[in-house]
């Protein structure tokens, strides 16, 4: 019943419409390198910033060790990344809780609703915009943004910089880090299904001030249930559903050594074994159907 | 052949106020139907209901299917112009026309950039960046260029100037309608399309107060201007409307012969925005006679 190609359509509407979903990444992009180009490196403490000539002596005396650089580099690697899949989240959340509220707003749901696109079909290519489109392109955005990082260290710090510490790019290394990004950003968005299908609800539900109608609930229910019960259930519950797929993954075990992909899909696959992710799954499968349905009946526009 | 639209008892509440009480209703194919009624008689919700948007009671088919059950399915069938601010403000002209040609199966992109070339809107503009008579052009370009069988028009040229409107039916008639397809209008501005109405609807209260093909109105209604010595006999044949203009008095009478009201003044056919005024007015024309 669903038309992959009236999908794709709308995912491209998406996108016409909220450009932050693709301006935001190579914003960030663009402020990592200008760091990388222009920005002064603390090295040790007490020591002056550093800017690419004369290596303070803590820096030179500084030697990570012939195994370590790879690590190294992946590790600085995975961090543009976070920082990427950090703004990500912020964007996703924003993008989710606003994207059938704006349609009510500005009336042009009487236009979209004009048109022979089922509401299962809009639903889908917002939840497919938020959660599978963003993110495989700030992965993307991302792993080019790490190639001209490499280009911008190597051209500012030439040979001045100690090659011993940290490589402007390590192929094998760069590799991995993608993979391992390919692998995780699919099983946090799983883990994260039921908040997105939640903020989707609240979207489709609320006429105004979404974020106060998603937020404000979940405020109220944990004062009521400290005041009458002096407990904290529901903060842990949104603690979990929030961190929990880290605590799963309990990376926290792997950083004994060098991280190795192996090793890290593995502590991936924590998740799926896991009765509280696909816990997450059921709810929000329901949630979505749910959200469909009161998009298909509502009619306050 | 099959009518386009029929409803029987269709009933909608909102809470405990009807909106509409169990109307009938009967469109046949190839004719520009005018869905008539002042604010709050109906007609949006009528046009909700036809167009699968809202649930109602009462049996309702549309191209002989349920739009309470098949609306996405009826929709490559329909179009609707709900009114003309709907059109996203983010979205371009060319956007438009890429989406459309991307969800609908039965548009014809060529035709409707033939139509906008006519016009002065460039397809890198933005929605907000028209002006609201060309974003009435707009999405009448897109509509046009769409093999439909049933257009529902809700207060298309809702805050237009007359230039606007006149070309918009105009459009409407000459590179749309044909008699293949049909038309369901509501507006307010009645005189401007009673013209090109083959029928008209008239909804008050929830109830269908008239529904009736335009070529018949003459047969039905006529109305007189009596002479003044006549004005006696004329009230006894019981006009069901009556006013004052410039001190004589017009009645409007429902199923008498001109041979029968002619000896008695000047007679002719009432337009279809007289007979909306009589008919909507019925308790205002009573406090005036009684005054």
């Amino acid at each position: 019943m669903i038309s992959t190609q009236k999908v794709m359509m709308l995912i491209r509407r998406e996108l016409w419409e909220n450009r932050s979903l693709w301006i935001a990444p190579l914003v960030i992009s663009g402020v990592i390198l200008f760091a990388a180009a222009f920005g002064g490196i603390h090295f040790g403490q007490g020591d002056a910033p550093w800017y690419g000539h004369n290596a303070p002596e803590t820096l030179n005396n500084f030697d990570a060790g012939q195994d370590k650089r790879g690590a190294i580099y992946g590790t600085a690697m995975a961090t543009l990344t976070a920082i990427q899949l950090m703004v990500l989240g912020v964007v996703v959340f924003f993008y989710l809780l606003d994207s059938l509220l704006t349609e009510r707003k500005d009336r042009s749901i009487l236009f979209w609703k004009s048109l022979p696109i089922s509401d299962t079909e809009v639903v889908a290519s917002k939840a497919l915009t938020g959660l599978v489109v963003a993110p495989l392109y700030v992965l993307a955005v991302s792993a080019v943004t790490q190639l001209l990082f490499g280009i911008v260290w190597f051209l500012r710090m030439g040979h001045t910089f100690p090659a011993n510490l940290l490589v402007a790019f390590d192929g094998a290394t760069w590799l991995q880090v993608q993979a391992a990004c390919l692998a995780l950003v699919p099983t946090v968005v799983m883990w994260y299904l039921p908040i997105a299908a939640y903020l989707l609800l609240v979207s489709v539900w609320a006429r105004k001030n979404a974020f106060l109608w998603a937020i404000l609930p979940w405020l109220a229910l944990e004062m009521i249930e400290g005041l009458l019960m002096q407990s904290h259930h529901i903060v842990d519950f949104l603690g979990r559903r929030f961190g929990g797929v880290f605590l799963v993954m309990d990376l926290r075990n792997a950083r004994t050594e060098a991280p190795e992909l192996g090793e890290f899909l593995r502590h991936l696959g924590n998740v799926y074994v896991s009765g509280e992710m696909w816990l997450g799954v059921l709810a929000a499968a329901g949630i979505f159907f749910a959200v469909v349905r009161i998009r298909r009946y509502r009619d306050d526009s | 052949m099959t009518a386009i639209i029929e409803a029987r008892g269709l009933t909608k509440r909102y809470g405990d106020t009807p909106v509409l009480r169990g109307i009938n209703l009967d469109v046949q194919p190839g004719r520009i139907v005018g869905l008539i009624g002042p604010n709050g008689a109906g007609k949006t919700t009528a046009i909700k209901a036809i167009l699968g948007l809202t649930a109602f009671d009462g049996e309702l088919k549309v191209l002989g299917r349920d739009p309470r059950t098949e609306r996405n399915e009826l929709m490559n069938e329909v179009c609707f112009i709900a009114d003309v601010a709907v059109l996203p403000r983010w979205m371009k002209v060319s956007q438009a026309l890429d989406f459309v040609a991307g969800v609908h199966p039965r548009f014809d992109r060529k035709r409707a950039e033939e139509f906008l070339a006519r016009t002065d809107i460039r397809p890198d503009k933005r929605v907000r960046q028209l002006s609201k008579g060309m974003v009435t052009q707009l999405h009448l370009a897109l509509i046009l260029a769409i093999d439909a069988k049933l257009l529902v028009l809700d207060e298309p040229t809702l805050g237009l100037d007359l230039l606007f409107r006149r070309s918009f039916y105009d459009t409407l008639l000459n590179d749309y309608f044909d008699k293949e397809r049909t038309i369901l209008v509501t507006t307010h501005q009645v005189e401007e399309i009673e013209n090109i109405l083959t029928d008209v609807i008239f909804i008050q209260h929830g109830n269908i107060a008239l529904d009736a093909p335009t070529e018949t109105l003459g047969e039905r209604f006529l109305q007189l201007v009596p002479a003044p010595d006549k004005v006696e006999a004329a009230r006894a044949l019981k006009p069901f409307h009556q006013r004052e203009i410039f001190g004589r008095v017009a009645m409007l009478y429902d199923g008498r012969s001109a041979a029968e009201l002619a000896p008695l003044g000047e007679t002719r056919t009432p337009s279809v925005a007289d007979l909306f005024v009589a008919m909507m007015q019925p308790a205002g024309t009573a406090q005036k006679e009684a005054a």
